[in-house]
This record gives structure tokens, sequence and C-alpha cells, in this order.
């Protein structure tokens, strides 16, 4: 299996390649000193299964788990000391490691995850990790999503983004005078957008309900949005009930 | 708890009757000298009504009446005249209880209950010479139990500081990733692994120090920030550089004991936002016009929320804000500002005392 390791402190990540490097079906795919490396290298890597610290600087284990929505790889947190974060381990029945471990510990706890990623179709996973990020960030709703522009990856504020536009296998985000592509659904999106911000108002089409300007009437029924800076958006009649 | 509360009534129930049971020995006596024949229910009814009227019903009232009368330097005159003024419904609800209680029994009884002999006033007035003393011992009683309380209180409030204390500054996330850095360091070189555990010890020996002497000259602080500087540096490599600056004049003053650390520690924590590589700390301690001013700053983010709800989180911020409370009162300023580059900066400004 391919690894990422994730940690702040270069002696933490070099104790655990040490202790990987020794295993015979692991190999180390990258390690990530932040947050928003860890973010940048798991969508870059696709790695199997991540070694996630969680407390680091400017952007916590769960945050970048909340960013990257969606493709959440396999994880096992890391932590020294966080009574609240182990409980919600536990209730979610999600795999971590105690700071310090020792190779014993480590080696019990890929046999665990072996187990798992053999057996786990990945969805069972993924419904669970999102239970726990909801939880630990105290954030129901997407707060950040990570995108990428002319190669530079960027960490774009959801509450910055105007409006969001359907595109086959990707999503058009439109924020300001910049657009992004993100691979993702509309239904899945939207299912992660607050519906207090966002509303879809067309089959492919959501807008941020700040930047609407005005409502005009339309042939059969249908509207057309005006949003702040002059974009007009059709509205379907299906969706009247959204605004 | 639970079972001491079901408990209580019945208990307190009984304490009147064993107080009305001695009560009716002494009217048993009495009576029997001045009418012979008097049958041993009739004073044992008098003296049961009369303490479970009192005891049932009034002593509650009485406790939460001083409850509410709290004796205070300003206005105990006030307090004073109203526990006098309510002797008098405490009396007349005692009297009229009791009567209405023997009435009852005797009516039962097939008898008639004669109170007053004719003499309402007199009867009233002998109850109530009676009453005040009484009602003051009720509530001298009452007071009693609401200082053992109040001190109760204060202690289990003072040790929970006290454990608090400890556990803010021997931070938890602190020891144990440094055990894990001395326990990576072992696979590469045992002999800086062995450093590390001496200079963790130092600290961990300064910590439980501090509970015991909450002032040190401030030379004495900077060894121990060196130390956790130390620890911190083998931690995160020299990604972050700090800066120290102190004043000759300062080494000596006296500081709360490891003042400093938590400072730094959150610098380190929310100062260096994520792109580590350029984190900058700067510590300064400086004497002027009688203060000692340490300064903690930070190129980070800054200060995101208000002092208020930085201060509530009970983080290490809220931590200092307690002690700095408790040791100098109103003699000191705690300030959280964001200065004019970006980055956060706390500022502790206290009297310069030296030991």
């Amino acid at each position: 299996m391919r690894v990422l390791i994730v940690d702040d402190e270069p002696p933490a990540r070099k104790k655990l390649a040490e202790f990987l490097r020794r295993e015979r079906d692991v190999e180390i795919s990258g390690e990530a000193a932040n947050g928003m490396q860890a973010a940048e290298l798991i969508d870059e890597l696709q790695p199997d299964v991540v070694f996630l610290d969680v407390q680091m600087p400017g952007m916590n284990g769960f945050e970048v788990l909340e960013t990257i929505h969606g493709r959440i790889p396999f994880v096992v947190f890391v932590t020294a000391y966080d009574q609240y974060a182990v409980k919600a381990f536990e209730v979610h029945a999600v795999d971590y490691l105690l700071k310090p471990f020792d190779r014993n510990r480590l080696q019990a706890c890929l046999s665990r995850v072996r187990d798992q990623i053999g057996r786990d179709s990945g969805r069972d996973i993924q419904a669970r990790m999102e239970k726990l990020i909801a939880e630990a960030t105290g954030r129901a709703y997407l707060n950040r999503v990570m995108v990428k522009n002319k190669g530079r990856v960027i960490f774009l504020q959801v509450r910055d983004i105007d409006w969001i536009k359907a595109l086959s296998n990707y999503v058009e985000l439109h924020a300001g005078a910049q657009t992004y592509l993100l691979r993702d659904t509309m239904s899945s999106l939207e299912a992660r957008l607050d519906p207090a911000a966002f509303a879809r108002v067309h089959r492919s089409v959501i807008v941020n309900r700040d930047r609407i300007r005005e409502l005009q009437p339309w042939s059969h029924n249908d509207y057309l949005l005006i949003m702040k800076d002059g974009t007009e958006i059709r509205m379907s009649r299906r969706y009247h009930k959204n605004l | 708890m639970a079972m001491n509360r079901i408990l209580f009534w019945p208990l307190w129930a009984g304490f009147w009757t064993i107080i009305g049971l001695v009560n009716f020995g002494s009217a048993l006596i009495f009576m029997r000298r001045i009418q012979p024949g008097i049958p041993a229910w009739q004073p044992l009814v008098w003296e049961l009504s009369s303490v479970y009227v009192i005891g049932l019903l009034l002593v509650p009232l009485v406790v939460y009446a001083t409850r509410h009368l709290e004796f205070r330097r300003d206005r105990w005159k006030r307090i004073l005249v109203a526990h006098f003024a309510l002797t008098v419904p405490f009396s007349l609800l005692h009297t009229s209880g009791m009567v209405a209680i023997r009435k009852a029994v005797y009516w039962m009884a097939g008898l008639s209950y004669d109170y007053s002999s004719g003499n309402l006033a007199g009867a009233v007035l002998y109850e109530f010479y009676k009453d005040i003393l009484s009602y003051w011992m009720i509530v001298l009683i009452a007071i009693g139990f609401q200082y053992y309380n109040r001190y109760r209180e204060r202690d289990r409030q003072l040790a929970e500081a006290q454990l608090q204390n400890l556990r803010q500054q021997l931070n938890p996330h602190f020891l144990f990733n440094t055990l894990n850095m001395i326990s990576s360091k072992m696979y590469e070189d045992v002999a800086q692994a062995d450093a590390m555990i001496a200079r963790l010890s130092d600290l961990l020996r300064m910590t439980l120090r501090t509970s015991r002497q909450p002032e040190v000259p401030l030379r004495t602080d900077l060894e121990a920030l060196d130390l956790y500087l130390e620890i911190m540096k083998a931690r995160f490599g020299d990604a972050i550089q700090v800066d120290l600056n102190v004043d000759a004049q300062a080494h000596e003053a006296l500081a709360p004991s490891l003042i400093l650390q938590p400072l730094v520690e959150n610098a380190f924590r929310h100062g260096v936002n994520g792109q580590a590589a350029s984190g900058r700390i700067r510590i300064r301690a400086s004497v002027s016009d009688h203060t000692l001013t340490l300064r903690v700053s930070d190129n980070g983010p800054g200060f995101q929320d208000s002092r208020e709800a930085i201060l509530n989180r009970g983080f290490g911020l809220s931590n200092t804000a307690a002690r700095l409370q408790q040791l100098y009162g109103n003699q000191h300023r705690f300030d959280l500002n964001n200065s004019a580059g970006g980055g956060a900066e706390v500022v502790i400004r206290i009297p310069y005392r030296v030991a």
C-alpha cells in the first residue's frame, strides 16, 4: 500500500517513516509538514493510507480532510494527546495511533488497516469519516475547498464563491474574477453546502444567495437572476421554492 | 448525595420528635404536680404540636429568609430590623399552628381544647416571648451553616484552581510530543536523546515547583524558557526563529513562575500559519517606571477573536490572565494586541519588585 505521512515535527515523521520502511507491503509515497501540503499531496498522490497528525498549526488534520471532502483516503490519525478526538475516533471506529508508539503498536495498527482496506468497499469508511469530520470541526457544511489554478493550489473559502456551474465531471466555481475547476458532481457538492448560504436555481447552477442582486420575470414562469457583478443566470421553474 | 436527600426529611422529623419527647417529659412531671389526674397523652400532644410546627414548617421558612437577608456591612441595620419584624409572624404562625393541631387531636378524642382560658392576648404574648428566643436560635444556626458551606465551597474551588493550574502548565500535548521526539532521536543519536530527557526533566521539576513558589526572579523563568525552546528546536528544527531581548535590570525582577512559556507556546501554536519556515517569535522584557513589561509577539495572522472569546476558550492565555489576577489584582495589565506589522502581541505589565 502507498502511504502518506503528515506531521509538522520532523523527528515524528522520521520515526514513522523508519518504521514503515521496514514493512514489506508499504511504500512511502510522500511526507507533508503541514495541513496545506497534506491536502495537496493527498489530491496529487492519491495514497491508500494517510498517517495524519491531528494537531498542526494553520490547518489541523480534520480540516485537511474537510478540504478534500469527497475523496477521503483511508486515514490513521496520529495524536499525542487529545481526549475529545480519541473519544470521537472510538465512536466512529476510526483508526488512531497515540504518540509515542513503539513498533508493535504500529504493526498492530497496520494489520487492522490491511484488514479493513481489503474488506471495505470504501463507502462505509467514507461515511464514517464524514460524520467524524463534521463533528470534529463543528461544521456541518463545507468551509473551504482546495482548487487548482494554473498549477497552483488554492484553498478557497466557500463564502467567497459567487456561483457554481456544472460541467460533465467537474464543477466550475466562480469567485470574483476567477474561475476554478473542481472534480465533483453537482448533487454531491450541493449536499455539502449550507442551504442558508447557497441555493440550487437550475439543474446545472448553484448560486450564493448573498450575491443575488435582483430577480426578473422571464418567459414561461421562469426567472432571470441578476448577480451583483452583473452576471445573468436563468432560474428554472422547478427550483423556485429554493429561493 | 441522592441517598442523603431521601433520608433527610425522615431524619429531620425524627430529630424534632426527640426534642418533643424531652419536652414532654418535663411537661408531664410539671403537670402531674398541679393536676394529678391528667392523662399523659395531653402534654404529649402539646409538646409535639409545638415542635412539629417549628421544625417542619417554620425552620425551613426562617432558613429561607436568612439566606435572603444576608448581613452585610452596608445594610446590617436594615436586616436586623427585618428579622425583628419577622419574629411577629413567626410567633403567630407557631401559636395558631400548634393550637389548630391540638384542637384537631382533642376533637378526634371527643374532647374540646381550650388554649387561652379566656385570656387570648396574654397567651399569645406568653408564646411570643418564648418564640423570640427560638427564632434567633434558628437564625444563628442557619448563618453558621451558611458560613460553613461557603468555606467548604471556597476550599473546593481553590483545590480545583490549583489542579487546573498544574494541568495547564504540564500541557500533556507538549509532554507526549516531546516524548515522541525523544523516542525518535533514540534511533539516531542516543546521546542527544539522553540530553533531551534531562532537559524535559528539568522543565518538569520547575513546573512542579510552581505550585509552591508563585513568584521567581525572571532569570529563573528565562532558564525554564531556554529548556523549553531547546526542546522545541529539537522538535521543529530551526524553522522558527526566536529573538530574546532582556534588559539587564529585568533579570532580577520577580515574575510569576513559568509566565513566559505558555505565551511562547501560544505563539508557536497560532503564530505560525502552517508555513512554518517563516515563523518568528520575539520575546522582550524591560523595566521602566517601577513596572516590569513582558512582551511576546509573533508574525502570524494575529488574534482573530475578541479578548473575551480568546480568554473564554480556556487555553494557556486564560490561565495566564487568571494567575495575574490572583497575584496582582488590579496592579497589573494584560493586553492582547495585533501589532502593526501583523501578528499577535501579548503584553504583561506588573509592578517591578526584586527578591
